[in-house]
């Protein structure tokens, strides 16, 4: 029942994407949004105006009698939608924009112009009602108190989100469970490794059981199987909980392990907003195959295809994927061998990211 | 001598940087000149005393005001404290030089370097203002030649001290409860709660025997002929003898914790 | 309220962790307290003023004042480092959560290195009154709590606006210095020694004088008139100002997000 709910909402939606952006049509959708999608972002601007200034003694007085701003634009007519129990990926580089769009997501920040619905809720005007929906992980911030022990932090934020005791207790001991904390509990935080820690900050921000999380990079600082575990659990939150999860991170192998959909962001703009598969096609036109041999012959001559490496049992080749696909190579070289394995390599995904960068100036 | 002085250039550099940081600064001491100026004004409505004349005392409230943050016994955002506290200490103790010398300068140059940012403005403002409020000219050419080299002795005692509480909390790893005791006894002693002519004549003798007095209350009385050229001389040899005491407890105790810190391994 | 109570428990628990450092706090705040209650003392003496005021109503003045200010130092030190608040992000912390935002500002910092000053400042402010009143009565009692109770709204409100000034501008902590200390430095004395400008500053701007200064008449029995008694209760609107101010600011805040 849930699932058809979402695809219909889905179909809609594709045809509201292909109206034009100012249709009467639309702004009725979005005024309905939460009925099909449960998060609307429609034109969102904000402009700040930053100080300019340059290094050395002399522009360090220049500047204390007179000061440039320049005008830039943080978030630069940004839309889009995101359904319930979605996972997505707000990714860009540093200063793109980020930051802003989730300020403004939160209800901290107060767009210049457009609209933002979440839930039926304008997230500034009804700041307080809506926070109540949204949990919130701020990576390099600690919403824990450092020399107390964890589980006064959680107490303290039952009364500031007024959890009732036994939905605490419920929520609580769910989270325990699923995050492992149960060893650590009763320690204060100064004394938990960053891994633990963020574990904790997951399970804080999920206390009131809220409709959307906020991760804003939830694995910064980690090592590798502290990162694996934080994934592990923000699957499990978001399967389990229904949890829509709006993830930002620069670390690609977490939204490659997360989420399939993705919003990049450069310059404040919105630049791409669909699957990481997608991207992968686009910027990965050519991959390496590797062919594990006995008996090769002759190395046959295909279009678009180069050899990097050979030597007595093995080749690499580098294939261009517009005219040419593995299976055909892989036809063609059991013509002259004996195949005993095939491996083909794949664009790491930052050198992907790196690349979709680069295409848009950024 | 060049670390010093880039040390003391990229200091003002960051002075400068918050250009709102400077003028509140700024503000402040022109407020509490101003403040003072009221309170001390109401006082000498009602009496008058024997010590020190309400324009002398004006003088000395300035002063106090301008070189402020030479004086002063807490600078804000204490690094060397920080260090020791987050063990960062540690690459201190590998450099090439005197760590003792290295520390003393590193004080010396933030406070003249936070000085030379607010002293001129305070200065102008407080000549500027209507009498009786305002700052007046120094009595003589002599007094000031003796305010400057008393004025310059008074921050190296100030320094020499604030090395010997540091040294003290190397000791014992935490420095809020040493520091501020030590600064609230000794801006009183030093006059700068209130100018020391206009404490209890038991205290003043008291402050005889104490450095505290040859911090700034020596400078700031020269300036207005509160006191004559020849005990001024006189109190200048004393600075010198103090710096010599003060300096020597300093290094002595610097050289016990250092040895207590190579015993510890850092 | 509740939440309040927790963040007192909270903190009391991060104090009592650091005993060694508390404990050498409380000393010192205490001794930077008396050495200022040891110079008005010394000005008084100097100035030979101890025969025109009486030394009780001075340390009445002085007590009601820092009793005052102690005491909203400890509860709401959050507003005073505000500043800190705003520089590390914190501030969008509490933004994100649904509770009373002056509640969590206040349980930001508990300063529970004030209770040595508020200790010793009750004691003054109770003996001093002691020595003052030759008979007590109902309403002399009232007006005594009125007084600390105004003058802890005073305060807040001073408090309230310094933290709305790191809206606009993060080195607001020295305009809130100079807001918050030259309000104690000056009306820790007996308003009366100042020109009258200065009274009617301090009692229509910052209305210390109506906590600490006035109402001390009719608890002497210079003035017998009952208004003097419910004097305080009109410091009340100077919080509600600044309870307009802050909440300006911080719709500004909200919309540039510096």
């Amino acid at each position: 029942m849930h699932d058809k709910g979402i695809l219909h909402g889905n179909v809609v939606f594709c045809v509201v994407g292909k109206e034009d952006r100012f249709s009467p049509l639309v702004f009725l959708n979005v005024r309905l949004g939460g009925s099909m999608s449960f998060i609307v972002v429609k034109n969102l601007n904000k402009t700040f105006k930053v100080l300019q200034r340059d290094s050395g003694l002399i522009n360090a007085f220049k500047s204390l009698i007179k000061r440039n701003y320049k005008e830039i634009k943080a978030v630069d007519d940004i839309s889009f939608e995101i359904k319930k129990g979605e996972i997505v990926a707000y990714i860009g580089p540093n200063g793109a924009g980020k930051s802003t769009t989730i300020k403004m997501l939160t209800g901290i920040l107060k767009p210049d112009s457009g609209t933002i619905v979440v839930d039926k809720l304008n997230p500034f005007n009804d700041r307080v009602k809506y926070v109540k929906n949204i949990g919130v992980v701020f990576g390099q911030k600690s919403q824990l108190w450092w020399d107390i022990p964890v589980e006064d932090s959680f107490l303290l934020l039952k009364d500031i989100y007024k959890i009732k005791d036994k939905e605490y207790q419920k929520t609580k001991d769910e989270l325990v469970e699923l995050l492992s904390l149960k060893d650590f509990l009763k320690m204060p935080v100064r004394q938990l490794s960053l891994g633990q820690r963020m574990r904790c900050e997951i399970a804080a921000s999920l206390l009131h059981n809220p409709k959307i999380l906020f991760l804003d990079e939830p694995t910064i600082g980690l090592d590798a199987i502290s990162k694996a575990a934080v994934r592990k659990f923000i699957k499990e939150i978001n399967k389990k909980k229904k949890v829509t999860i709006i993830l930002t991170s620069h670390d690609m192998n977490d939204i490659e392990a997360l989420t399939n959909r993705v919003i990049v962001i450069g310059h404040g703009k919105k630049l791409y907003d669909g699957t990481l598969n997608n991207i992968k096609k686009k910027f990965s036109k050519e991959k390496k195959v590797e062919i594990i041999h006995k008996k090769l012959e002759s190395i046959p001559k295909i279009k678009d295809v180069t050899v990097l490496e050979k030597n007595n049992n093995k080749v690499l080749l580098n294939v261009n994927l517009e005219n040419n696909n593995i299976s055909n190579i892989i036809r063609e070289y059991s013509k002259v061998c004996e195949i005993e394995d095939v491996n083909v390599l794949s664009d790491n995904i930052d050198d992907i990211i790196i690349k979709l960068y680069e295409e848009y100036d950024l | 001598m060049k670390p010093y002085i880039s040390y003391f250039k990229s200091e003002l550099l960051v002075g400068l940087q918050y250009k709102e940081a400077a003028l509140a600064g700024l503000a402040t001491q022109f407020f509490w000149g101003i403040l003072y100026a009221f309170v001390f004004q109401a006082f000498y409505n009602h009496a008058s005393v024997d010590t020190i004349n309400f324009k002398e005392l004006m003088c000395y409230v300035w002063l106090n005001q301008a070189f402020f943050s030479l004086i002063i016994f807490v600078l804000r955002d204490n690094q060397i404290m920080d260090q020791i506290k987050n063990g960062a200490v540690a690459y201190e103790l590998c450099r090439p030089y005197d760590l003792y010398w290295w520390w003393f300068l590193k004080h010396l140059s933030k406070r003249y370097a936070a000085c030379f940012l607010r002293c001129l403005p305070v200065l102008v403002f407080a000549f500027l203002l209507p009498k009786p409020y305002n700052l007046t000219l120094p009595i003589s050419i002599e007094a000031f030649v003796l305010f400057l080299i008393a004025l310059f002795l008074g921050t190296i005692i100030i320094v020499s001290i604030v090395m010997i509480v540091q040294t003290i909390s190397f000791f014992t790893y935490q420095d809020k409860g040493i520091t501020s005791i030590v600064s609230t006894v000794g801006a009183l002693l030093s006059g700068l709660d209130i100018p020391l002519p206009l404490l209890p004549i038991i205290i003043l003798s008291i402050t005889e025997y104490l450095p505290f007095r040859l911090i700034s209350d020596l400078s700031q009385r020269l300036y207005s002929g509160n006191i004559g050229i020849e005990y001024g001389l006189k109190s200048i040899g004393l600075q010198i003898i103090w710096i010599i005491i003060l300096v020597a407890i300093g290094k002595l105790l610097m050289k016990i914790a250092l040895r207590k810190v190579s015993i510890q391994g850092g | 309220m509740k939440l309040f109570l927790n963040y007192l428990s909270l903190h009391l628990k991060i104090s009592l962790e650091y005993k060694s450092s508390f404990i050498m706090t409380i000393i010192s705040q205490t001794l930077a307290m008396f050495v200022e209650l040891f110079t008005v003392y010394a000005l008084f003496l100097k100035f030979k003023l101890l025969d025109i005021y009486n030394s009780y109503e001075l340390l009445l003045g002085f007590s009601t004042l820092w009793l005052g200010f102690s005491l909203i130092e400890l509860f709401a030190r959050g507003f005073d480092h505000f500043s800190h608040i705003i520089i590390n992000g914190n501030f969008d912390i509490l933004l994100i959560r649904p509770a009373n935002l002056f509640i969590q500002i206040c349980g930001t910092d508990i300063c529970y290195e004030k209770i040595g000053r508020v200790l010793v400042s009750l004691f003054i402010f109770i003996y001093s009154s002691i020595k003052i009143i030759s008979h007590f009565t109902f309403y002399k009692l009232l007006l005594l709590v009125l007084m600390v109770i105004g003058c802890m709204v005073v305060i807040f409100s001073i408090f309230i606006i310094g933290a709305t000034i790191c809206f606009v501008t993060i080195q607001g902590l020295e305009a809130v210095n100079i807001i918050t200390n030259g309000t104690r430095q000056v009306c820790q004395y007996p308003m009366g020694i100042y020109k009258k400008a200065v009274r009617v500053f301090f009692t229509i701007f910052i209305p210390v004088t109506l906590v600490n200064y006035y109402p001390i008449d009719y608890l002497t029995g210079r003035t017998d008139n009952i208004l003097y008694v419910f004097m305080p209760i009109l410091t009340i609107i100077m919080f509600f100002i600044s309870k307009f101010i802050f909440n300006f600011g911080l719709r500004k805040y909200c919309s540039t997000g510096s």
